[in-house]
């Protein structure tokens, strides 16, 4: 599942943890926010300084001074006790910020504190807490502050009270679930195994943890209580000794400033209060895409306009038939075939290439493996051909024709025909491969129905029992929804689905990973044996060589987004070309010969943004010499149809050794 | 041969079973999940023993028991010949520090927030064990150790700063620490490349063989166990099926299981395609259904009616080499088959 | 139930075993002799045990707890102190059907907009929707409730000539029903739109977020890769699985909700809960406000109940969960 996400989504940047601060200044929102809050918090700090009127003191209330329009003298106007409006909103500033400050910090305390224990103690204890906290969940927050405040009477430090210790209950509870996932991570259970106690694991992995999700909910919590302070002045549970926007509001309300037409008495106080709030908003917003970015994948963006750079169908056509890539003694015509296939991502950084100039042929019948370490560019090369690339990838140039039809520039509609009923997937991880809503035998007949709607919904069902009976599903478990089935039955299940429409070619993105070895062979055999009965061409995605040598007759290997090798399976085991084929096959572990010692391939693959000048496996090569480093080598083409990029088979080089 | 640093004496580990509101009420009888099912093995200073089996088999609840993080509802764990049942709070922590551990998912165990140093030190910190100038000493050779060379370039890094490899590396710093007796590592190549799995488990092997640390290495793949491991465990549904030295285990597998397991083996060679392989039907039984007689006798091959009743019992076969089917010693499986 | 008997036993407390003691404020005037007050305390049980009554040759239950319980078990709730006659069950009863005209349309008129637009920012992400989708949303979001409906009522009243208050027009005689119903409606249209523009703020973000996650599904990749329309894999495959979280939201904000209304319905002066509500605090009317506040509590707490049935409904994995 990792490994999916890792080579099929754009590379992290490596820089992803930044400072949160820093992080904030970097989005507008984040600015703008600090911007707005700062100028507030400054309006309230230096009021005396600022206000043009003392709001506090009560002179004797002239008739002529009573809501008088915006003037030189008031710049606000006057309200209905003939007050500055100005002043009573800059002082107005000092309640709302200060009941928002200090009840966040009452919320966050007793939230994050409750939720801890719950989360970490569980058990009775956290069970009843739990309850506790669901009770008040549910409990209408604002008719609960109405009654308490109209009990206690309403003061400034019942008012924060209430707001505070209402507001907790959300945050308990996710810093309960947070808390509950992190006591079951490895490095939890690793301390706990050193023997360390609860108070350090709380402190050292626990709180640095769940700290980001305090942050970002300190503010939401801040403009919260703004919010629900201004709300209940309004109501007239305002602290009758101080000014406050929304008591401001209030009086304009209940004194008929409204049917004065004296707009300047209320829309002040509350533009103010939006003012406020929407600055913590946006300041909320940047921590909340900070803390959890959703650049991630997006399946339904609309498909980017096609971006080769070789458009002209001519040239595509003509490369196709001057350079069959399995040399003139080939087969005639491929099923598939790829030709310098090229692939990139967009980064905010600039473009980054995870597939470059890969070139294949699939014939009938034929099984390619294409194989490679993590993060080499299998499953974007094979999303790439079906137009699956997330909408951050595209195909930069190449072409790839199926029984000579251009796939990438079919149009949409044909696009889609073509899908499922030509070519279809076995993804990786079918757990989140299958929706969890909808029962398996249904997914599969909607496959089945959406490409021949003459097939009638009773009809499609049966198919669908059928062909989940075929892969050793029994079709009663055909109404069931897939988190019933266990692993292997739910790759069976891809399996099935991937038949539905009878396709010509099948590509499986390593369709055994994270199953049990005899899992494995029982989807492995499965998998050979339709592909067979079938007659369908399989291309298989895969990290194994075990997997390759038992299944393909072709293999392709991958490195750094480009072609190593690809030779027949039988060559390609017995006299690997490439350094990095042979490197791959000593570190792999071989049951023929269990005693051979095993090499690991020193270092790691280069990142897709640090691919190194010349040849890719250079860095790790214990061959590479100087040329390597600057040049990157073609593919050679060598006896018996296969292929190799690597310097040391350039005749040239082999002749000056 | 050295005594046995850890004996496991007949391990059992059985965690209650679900039961809805209904079940108790219609008294359905409570069926426990029998996870590990008498389980016994010895380990010496300086060996590799590994622990094969699938998923369900057991073997990760094992692991969880010699590391104290579970208590056995049977049988016991003797470190250096004491039952650590039996230890008061401050043994059972010193005893910690002589079992170590390694994660299967290096992603997962390290805490992403803390510092390469930070990570190999918690265990020093913890136990209160070292002088700052000493910890950072200490850090610094556990971290060579490692082989994460020169130990100043990793020791202020982040996790995500690290590939899969150097990863699993500092959690073994981490693990060394302490100079452990014992390390438990928890399927720690199955997670990474199949390009650097051999030195990871290079590593260990050079740890065990040089520092004499005694490793349980618990994992699902045989291939990896081929060239790392002195002797082998298989476990099946909560049983150890078949145990013996490696070579021996390997030639010559006694237990039906651990042939069919030993066939399914990937092998380097396209033209050995068509070789034998005796790919078992179905999945791996629920561990709280465990069928009567052999727990293995519905999907086993050669099983024969007494099977269905007799639940067999590990007996010799060979030098220090036993399995536990009634077949084994009664001549060659195959005539039964 | 548990959690309603709770919320019974909850306003009970908090009514009687407050600092201030409103039961007794209520009865408490100072220009009553000792004699009539203690007569008014008897009347109301205010001189029995709190809890439990634990005076000899007296029943352990004869105590204001289980009187409470008792009475309102029957339905009563007392006689307001506002309206000395009216029985405050009676005034609930009129004032929930009125807060109920306004909720319900809100409620839906805004959940369907603000679903409709939130989808729409998803699916068009880093559009001028989605920016737009996410400012309004925000901008919403920053508005408080009542000065929104000030804003609007100022507009509604000034440029389109619609009733700023009550629930109909003073002192109108109607000829049908319908100019009746007409005139309701009037009424109607501004508060149901303020409460209907908060709701909608509120869903439009949490549909987006929603449905984003449910776009970076695997299965919807699956969905595409079948050959399925945009319209079928968002009708058949992300709706539905994207609808799942907003269920449980829905009930759980009912609160926010309510919250809302009592906002409005003081800015529109409609006769509903909310407005009671305030204009007992403002009376010190305690068993009305002790009414208010068990209905509104009961009626959000059975509309989490309810949502956690449908959830179960909805979702296969819960309630396979719950079945083992």
């Amino acid at each position: 599942m990792t490994i999916v996400v890792e080579s099929a989504a754009p590379p992290r940047a490596t820089t992803v943890r930044r400072g949160l601060v820093r992080g904030v200044l970097r989005r507008p929102a984040g600015i703008a926010g600090l911007i707005m809050l700062g100028l507030t918090v400054a309006m309230a700090v230096f009021a005396p300084w600022i206000a043009p009127y003392d709001p506090y003191e009560t002179p004797p209330v002239r008739i002529e001074d009573i809501y008088q329009p915006p003037s030189a003298e008031h710049p606000l106007g006057t309200d209905d006790g003939g007050k500055d409006v100005l002043s009573q909103l800059i002082y107005g500033a000092r309640v709302s910020l200060l009941v928002g400050f200090v009840a966040a910090i009452l919320s966050l305390g007793v939230g994050s504190a409750i939720g801890l224990i719950a989360g970490y103690r569980g058990g009775r204890l956290g069970g009843t807490l739990m309850r506790i906290t669901d009770f008040v969940l549910v409990i209408p927050a604002l008719a609960l502050q109405i009654v308490l405040v109209a009990i206690l009477g309403p003061s400034l430090t019942t008012i924060i009270l209430v707001i505070g210790l209402l507001g907790w209950t959300y945050l308990a509870r996710l810093v309960r679930s947070e808390t509950l996932s992190l006591r079951e991570r490895r490095f939890v259970t690793r301390a706990r195994a050193v023997g360390a106690g609860d108070g350090y694991i709380i402190r050292h992995h626990i709180l640095p943890l769940v700290m980001p999700l305090l942050v970002a909910y300190s503010v939401l919590f801040i403009s919260l209580a703004i919010l629900e302070e201004s709300t209940l002045a309004f109501i007239g549970l305002g602290d009758p000794t101080l000014i406050s926007w929304g008591k401001m509001l209030n009086f304009a309300f209940t004194r008929g400033a409204v049917s004065a037409g004296a707009w300047w008495a209320f829309l002040p106080p509350g533009l103010a209060i939006v003012w406020v709030v929407l600055s913590l908003a946006l300041l909320g917003n940047a921590i909340e895409e900070l803390l959890n970015p959703r650049l991630k994948r997006h399946y339904l963006e609309r498909d980017r306009a096609d971006r080769r750079e070789v458009v002209d169908r001519g040239l595509v056509a003509g490369v196709l038939r001057k350079i069959p890539v399995g040399g003139p003694g080939a087969a005639p015509e491929p099923i598939l075939a790829v030709r310098g296939l090229t692939v990139a991502y967009d980064t905010p950084d600039g473009p980054l290439t995870a597939v470059r100039d890969l070139s294949f042929d699939l014939h009938r019948g034929q099984t390619v493996g294409l194989v490679g370490e993590s993060g080499c560019g299998k499953t974007t090369a094979m999303l790439a051909i079906q137009r699956l690339l997330p909408p951050e990838g595209h195909v930069t140039a190449g072409a790839v024709m199926f029984e000579g039809t251009d796939v990438l520039s079919l149009p949409e509609d044909e696009m889609r025909a073509f899908r499922w009923t030509k070519m279809a997937m076995v993804f990786q991880g079918a757990m989140n491969a299958l929706n969890p809503v909808r029962p398996v035998g249904q997914q599969v007949a909607e496959a089945i129905r959406v490409h021949d709607r003459t097939i009638s919904g009773q009809l499609a069902d049966r198919r669908a029992a059928e062909l989940l009976e075929r892969v050793g599903i029994g079709a009663r478990r055909a109404e069931e929804y897939p988190h019933t089935y266990s692993g292997g039955m739910r790759q069976r299940a891809m399996i099935a689905l991937a038949l539905a429409c009878q396709p010509r070619v099948i590509v499986a993105d390593e369709p055994t990973t994270a199953l049990d070895v005899m899992i494995q062979a029982q989807i492995l055999e499965l998998l050979a044996g339709l592909t067979e009965e079938l007659e369908m061409s399989t291309i298989l995605i895969t990290h194994d060589l075990g997997v390759v040598a038992q299944v393909c007759d072709e293999v392709v290997v991958m490195y750094g987004g480009r072609l190593a090798e690809q030779a027949a399976a039988g060559p390609l085991f017995h006299d690997p070309r490439h350094p990095y084929t042979t490197a791959l096959l000593q570190a792999f572990p071989d049951a023929g010969s269990p005693d051979r010692a095993l090499h690991a391939i020193p270092g790691t693959p280069p990142q897709l943004d640090a691919m190194p000048a010349g040849c890719p496996f250079a860095p790790r090569c214990p061959h590479a010499f100087a040329r390597c480093g600057v040049e990157v080598p073609p593919a050679y083409e060598l006896d018996g149809d296969r292929r190799a990029t690597c310097f040391l088979l350039d005749p040239a080089e082999v002749r000056s050794r | 041969m050295t005594p046995p640093i850890l004996v496991i004496d007949r391990l059992k580990m059985h965690f209650p079973g679900r039961r809805s509101l209904t079940d108790s009420l219609r008294r359905v009888p409570d069926n426990p999940v029998r996870a590990v099912d008498g389980v016994s093995f010895d380990l010496a200073p300086g060996e590799v023993l590994a622990l094969v089996g699938e998923s369900g088999s057991g073997k990760t609840t094992t692991g969880n028991l010699l590391l104290g993080l579970l208590e056995p509802t049977g049988g016991q764990v003797l470190l250096n010949g004491e039952p650590i049942a039996g230890f008061s709070r401050r043994e059972l922590t010193a005893a910690r520090k002589r079992v170590q551990m390694i994660f299967q998912d290096p992603y997962e165990s390290l805490n992403p927030r803390q510092r390469v140093g930070d990570i190999v030190a918690e265990p020093l910190r913890i136990h209160h064990a070292a002088s700052p100038a000493d910890i950072r000493r200490r850090v610094h050779a556990a971290l060579g150790l490692a082989g994460l060379n020169p130990p100043d370039a990793y020791e202020g890094r982040l996790p995500f700063e690290l590939s899969g490899g150097q990863r699993q590396r500092v959690a073994i710093a981490a693990a060394l620490i302490l100079e452990p007796q014992v390390l438990v590592a928890d399927e720690p190549v199955s997670m990474l490349d199949v390009s650097i799995r051999a030195e990871i488990l290079n590593l260990i092997r050079r740890l065990a063989t040089e520092r004499s640390i005694a490793v349980l290495m618990i994992t699902h793949d045989l291939a990896t166990v081929f060239a790392y491991a002195d002797r082998v465990a298989v476990m099946y549904l909560g049983r150890i099926v078949e145990a013996g030295p490696t070579g021996q285990v390997l030639a010559d597998p006694q237990h039906p299981y651990t042939r069919a397991l030993l066939s399914v083996l990937p092998v380097a060679d396209p033209d050995a395609r068509d070789r034998a392989s005796q790919i078992l039907v179905g999945e791996t039984p629920d561990p709280s259904r465990i069928p009567s007689g052999c727990r293995f006798h519905p999907r086993c091959p050669v099983a024969v009616e007494a099977c269905r009743t007799t639940d067999p019992a590990l007996v010799q076969v060979g030098p220090a080499h036993e399995a536990a089917c009634i077949l084994v010693g009664s001549g060659p499986i195959e005539a039964t088959a | 139930m548990v959690t309603i008997f709770v919320v019974i036993t909850f306003n009970f407390f908090l009514f009687r075993v407050l600092p201030g003691d409103p039961a007794k404020a209520g009865v408490h005037d100072p220009r009553m002799s000792p004699e009539t007050e203690a007569a008014l305390r008897e009347r109301f049980g205010l001189d029995k045990p709190v809890f439990l009554n634990f005076e000899e040759g007296e029943s352990l239950f004869d105590s204001q707890y289980f009187i409470y319980l008792g009475q309102l078990a029957q339905g009563d709730l007392g006689v307001s102190y506002q309206y000395r006659s009216t029985p405050v069950s009676e005034l609930l009863t009129v004032a929930l059907g009125n807060t109920l005209w306004l909720v319900l349309p809100a409620q839906v008129i805004g959940v369907m907009m603000g679903v409709g637009l939130g989808l729409a920012a998803a699916w068009r992400r880093k559009s001028a929707i989605d920016y737009g989708a996410v400012a309004v949303a925000l901008l919403l979001w920053s508005l408080p409730t009542f000065f929104l409906g000030l804003i609007l009522l100022l507009f509604g009243a000034g440029a389109l000539g619609l009733p700023t208050g009550g629930r109909a027009t003073v002192g109108a005689e109607f000829d049908s029903a319908w100019e009746a119903f007409a005139d309701l409606v009037a009424h109607l249209i501004l508060p149901t739109l303020t409460l209907a523009l908060v709701i909608f703020g509120e869903y439009v973000v949490i549909m987006r977020s929603s449905v984003l996650d449910v776009f970076s599904e695997d299965y919807i990749l699956t969905a595409k890769a079948k050959g399925l329309t945009t319209w079928r894999i968002i009708r058949e495959h992300a709706l539905r699985n994207a609808m799942l979280p907003l269920v449980t939201l829905i009930a759980l904000d009912f609160g926010f909700v309510v919250a809302g209304a009592i906002q409005t319905e003081v800015v529109f002066s409609w006769p509903g809960l909310g407005l009671l509500t305030v204009t007992a605090v403002g009376q010190k009317d305690y068993p009305v406000l002790q009414g208010t506040f068990l209905l509104i509590a009961v009626v959000v707490v059975a509309a989490n109940l309810l949502a956690d049935l449908a959830y179960g409904f909805l979702d296969p994995r819960v309630s396979e969960a719950q079945h083992a």
